[in-house]
């Protein structure tokens, strides 16, 4: 099917869309957005460059007479890097805080897992998984089967 | 089986592997499909709204340079003010008369005139007002915000031309720009010492930065050679304004202006060589909706 | 092939609902009952979906702990899941990692950190995305440097495939024919694999009212990307044009308006039936009303909601967008073009189809159900498998030198990034020891499973009766 989206017609009995479809007219006004974005990230780069490493004088004969504290030069980037190393530790701070501990419940099931298991057991949704050609259905196997499957029989007398 | 030849469908079963990639493999692709490259000229034309404006803009802080140290009387700016006001609206009804075809209505003159003399009272009597306003703050902080004001008003003006079928409604980035340079000039124009000078200026700004585009853009459409004469002019008197107090400004200023006129234009068509749009069946396709009977 | 020890990671996975978590929890189902061991690994729902748990059939999913940003999606970040993965992959003794959709920073990261314990990669992309947009320029960068760390890729459809391959940075000098791109491109790595369907759950319905009346199916999101205006804009006309025809549309989203003002507007109350949200169990039902069914996705990757539709028996109708026209074969579906005019001509043709009874509904689903099935999806999934087993695994200075190629800047962020990455493993060697992680003992077997299963019911089923026995009982003293 080389091409196969141009030649072939999806209308062959009723043409009523025109074939083949003519190209759509997308607005150019992005091309320059994009041009003035470059442009100006291209000079903001060099009045950065500028401003962080001329010498005094050189300045002052271009004119300028007041210009922002040279140490935000190196101070902006290096605050962003520990801004960026943070966002890090936040991170797993949350994800730390968000870790409920071994004997919480919530590290095995929940109120709100009720949803995950079957409503009626009868038929047994476990027993019909087990067959070799089972629809597989989305259901939360509770912890006691799942200990019972991994670590073999229950002791006897519970 | 095996003879038969692979296609581009799922749901069949091929003798081939999953990872066969037959030789129409990103035949559908498209590379810059609707691309018409630009010429020069009609760039540099384009651009011309953009140098205007800056002359505009640099206009005005020359006229604010001369009136804070004095060197102008603010009766004459007040003057050649209303004189620039009177000038306009000729100008703007000749041009009415160009693209629409009939003249102005009488009764629509009378309402102009009346609204403009009501701004010209009411600005008068805020000037006072105006002027203390920023009493509290210290000039630094005012030349700081009155440049981010002025950024923001050149990044966010709308540089487009009069759109054909009269379709006026301004976008919202359009009169953020003007607020913008109207602020601005309110707060620059706070700094100055008498209640005149206040309202000149604040006229002036007025003239500069909320009825000067409006001709600009009617102006953009009616012919190329006045169009072109204007931005040859209004740029000319920005660099003579600023030439007097140091030549580095003016030089500054001329180089900026030569770039935005000349070279930008030039960079964008070099620009263009690099262009490579892709698009292919897996874009969003825009859905085409009969209008008429919506 | 030999049995391996997979993990599957993904940000999306049950209990949210979706395409994405469908296939990876189908194609596990069908892995772990061909002999392999699967393991998901997916980030936490609060406020108790959390830890492991288990789901049927014996597949075990690690519930990270990690906060969503945006959409389900986890913070893009490179680095803060290594620690957790790491100590899966090693006590579980994973040999692969299967990451799934490219929205998804686990999966990317997944793939990134793999390598350092040997563990071969494999990436399915479920969606098509643009070149043109500020998100699909950022999440196609991201991409791009996943996947030149793969060593194998899963596409869902051919569409699918060019997209990929073009969003992961190779530019191709000539259209077609001869792949030369700038960048060394391996063709062996990039694979087609489509979705698959339970065919046994889209059943068509037999006895259904024989009157003239045409239904037509809807089902989607009701969002602009699913084509709701091309819907707004064709159903009051076909209405017009076939009095006999009724609209059921089911689904929800910010195009509910468009559709209630323009039911409100034609006066279509009793023709055009809104349903709201429909979930996926309930599907079914609601496609038993229909005969048709319309899609007007204005993109789509595969269109699974297109495959259920046929197979539960409908006559399909869709924008020729995306991956559609692979999905089925011409005579059971009809194409338009994304324009008003032309869905009402696909429209027409398809409802003069059905209600001449030119469309069979039993012989469309036995059909779907011999083109779809997990079972081979699952089998030519294992083919990638076992090719990328048997491949020679990259070294760390091929991969700085791929990463190098992928831009002057990018590449070098890029490799900076891998650099870092195996810094950051050697700390986790020295701080985590591997003989101090706890490694998992006992696998599931899926025949100790029957029998503690079938135990279990029986016991169940005595407790059962002895209890009706002692209810009975107790009403009886109870009167």
């Amino acid at each position: 099917m080389a091409d196969g989206e141009e030649r072939e017609p999806t209308s062959p009995l009723s043409p009523v869309a025109p074939y083949p479809r003519p190209p759509i007219q997308r607005s150019r006004a992005p091309e320059f957005y994009g041009f003035v974005g470059w442009i100006s990230t291209s000079l903001l780069f060099f009045l950065y460059i500028f401003w962080a490493i001329l010498p005094e004088e050189w300045l002052e004969w271009l004119g300028i007479t007041w210009y922002p504290s040279r140490e935000w030069a190196i101070l902006v980037p290096a605050y962003s890097v520990v801004l960026i190393l943070l966002t890090y530790f936040t991170y797993w701070a949350l994800a730390i805080y968000s870790t409920p501990p071994f004997n919480d419940l919530r590290t095995v099931t929940g109120p709100h897992s009720k949803a995950h298991f079957p409503d009626k057991m009868n038929p047994d949704p476990y027993l019909s998984a087990a067959s070799p050609d089972a629809i597989p259905e989305m259901y939360d196997i509770p912890i006691g089967l799942v200990n019972r499957v991994l670590y073999g029989e229950r002791p006897k007398g519970k | 089986m095996s003879s038969r030849e692979w296609e581009k469908v799922l749901w069949k079963k091929h003798p081939y592997p999953d990872n066969y990639i037959p030789h129409t493999f990103l035949s559908s692709l498209r590379k810059n499909t609707n691309f018409k490259p630009y010429t020069y000229w009609p760039l540099v034309l384009a651009a011309c709204s953009i140098t205007q404006h800056l002359s505009t803009v640099f206009i005005f802080l020359a006229t604010f340079i001369r009136i804070y140290d004095g060197s102008w009387d603010p009766r004459y700016l007040v003057w050649s003010s209303v004189a620039i006001f009177l000038l306009g609206y000729v100008i703007w009804e000749v041009l009415e008369y160009k693209t629409l075809g009939y003249l102005v209505k009488h009764a629509d003159r009378a309402k102009t005139f009346k609204s403009s003399i009501l701004v010209f009272l009411a600005l008068m009597a805020l000037s006072p007002v105006l002027r203390t306003l920023t009493a509290a703050t210290s000039s630094d902080s005012i030349w700081a915000l009155a440049a981010c004001l002025f950024i923001l008003n050149v990044l966010l003006a709308d540089y487009g031309s009069l759109r054909p079928y009269g379709h006026t409604r301004d976008r919202l980035t359009s009169v953020l720009s003007m607020n913008a340079a109207i602020s601005s000039s309110v707060v620059l124009a706070s700094r100055l010492r008498d209640d005149l000078s206040v309202f000149a200026l604040i006229l002036f700004s007025v003239q500069l930065f909320a009825l000067y585009p409006l001709v600009r853009t009617r102006l953009q459409v009616t012919d190329a050679f006045t169009y072109a004469s204007i931005t040859i002019f209004l740029p000319a008197l920005s660099i003579y304004l600023h030439s007097s107090p140091t030549n580095i400004i003016t030089l500054i200023l001329g180089i900026v202006l030569v770039f935005i006129t000349f070279v930008a234009p030039a960079l964008l068509l070099w620009a263009q060589s690099y262009k490579n749009e892709i698009r292919g069946p897996w874009d969003v396709a825009v859905p085409q909706i009969n209008t008429a009977d919506h | 092939m030999d049995p391996l020890r997979i993990a599957m990671i993904c940000d999306f996975f049950h209990p949210n609902v979706g395409g994405v978590e469908n296939h990876i929890y189908m194609l596990s189902a069908e892995l772990i009952r061909r002999g392999h061991k699967v393991v998901v690994i997916t980030h936490s729902h609060p406020p108790d979906r959390v830890g492991v748990r288990w789901i049927l059939p014996g597949l075990k999913v690690y519930y990270i702990p990690f906060p969503t940003i945006a959409s389900s999606a986890t913070l893009p970040n490179f680095f803060t899941f290594l620690p957790y993965l790491r100590s899966i992959l090693l006590r579980e003794r994973i040999t692969l990692v299967h990451g799934h959709a490219s929205l998804s920073s686990l999966a990317h990261e997944g793939i990134l950190h793999a390598h350092h314990m040997g563990v071969r990669t494999v990436f399915t992309d479920h969606s098509l995305f643009g070149f043109d947009d500020a998100a699909s320029i950022l999440t196609n960068k991201l991409l791009e440097g996943a996947l030149c760390n793969v060593d194998g890729v899963i596409c869902v459809s051919h569409t699918g495939r060019e997209n990929t391959v073009l969003r992961a940075g190779y530019r191709f000098e000539s259209k077609s024919a001869e792949v030369s791109s700038k960048r060394k491109f391996d063709p062996t790595i990039w694979h087609v694999i489509p979705n698959a369907l339970v065919t046994e759950k889209f059943k068509p319905t037999l006895d259904r009212v024989a009157d003239n009346t045409v239904t037509v199916v809807v089902l989607s999101r009701l969002a602009y990307r699913k084509g709701i205006d091309l819907l707004v804009a064709t159903a009051p006309r076909i209405c017009e044009l076939f009095p006999n025809v009724r609209f059921v549309i089911g689904g929800d989203g910010p195009k509910l308006i468009d559709l209630l003002q323009m039911r409100e507007k034609y006066l279509l109350q009793d023709q055009i039936i809104l349903r709201g949200p429909v979930r996926h169990s309930d599907v079914r039902s609601v496609l038993a009303e229909g005969s048709i069914f319309l899609n007007t996705s204005l993109t789509e990757s595969f269109g699974i909601a297109i495959l259920e539709a046929a197979c539960a028996g409908l006559y399909v109708v869709s924008t020729r967008v995306g991956g559609v026209p692979e999905v089925l074969p011409a005579d059971m579906i009809s194409f338009a073009h994304p324009e008003e005019d032309d869905v009402i001509r696909a429209m027409s043709e398809a409802i003069k189809i059905v209600s001449e009874g030119r469309h069979d509904p039993l012989s469309a689903h036995e059909r779907v159900k011999s083109f779809y099935n997990w079972r081979d999806v699952a089998e030519r999934t294992e083919h990638v498998y076992a090719g990328v087993m048997n491949s020679v695994p990259m070294t760390l200075y091929e991969r700085i030198q791929r990463n190098l190629e992928l831009g002057p800047y990018f590449g070098l962020i890029f490799v900076v990034i891998l650099v870092v990455d195996c810094f950051f493993f050697q700390i986790l060697e020295w701080t985590m020891p591997r003989e101090d992680i706890d490694y998992v003992e006992f696998d599931w077997e899926q025949e100790k499973f029957e029998k503690v299963a079938r135990e279990e019911t029986m016991q169940a089923q005595e407790e059962s009766s002895q209890r009706d026995s002692r209810d009975s009982d107790g009403g009886v003293r109870g009167f």
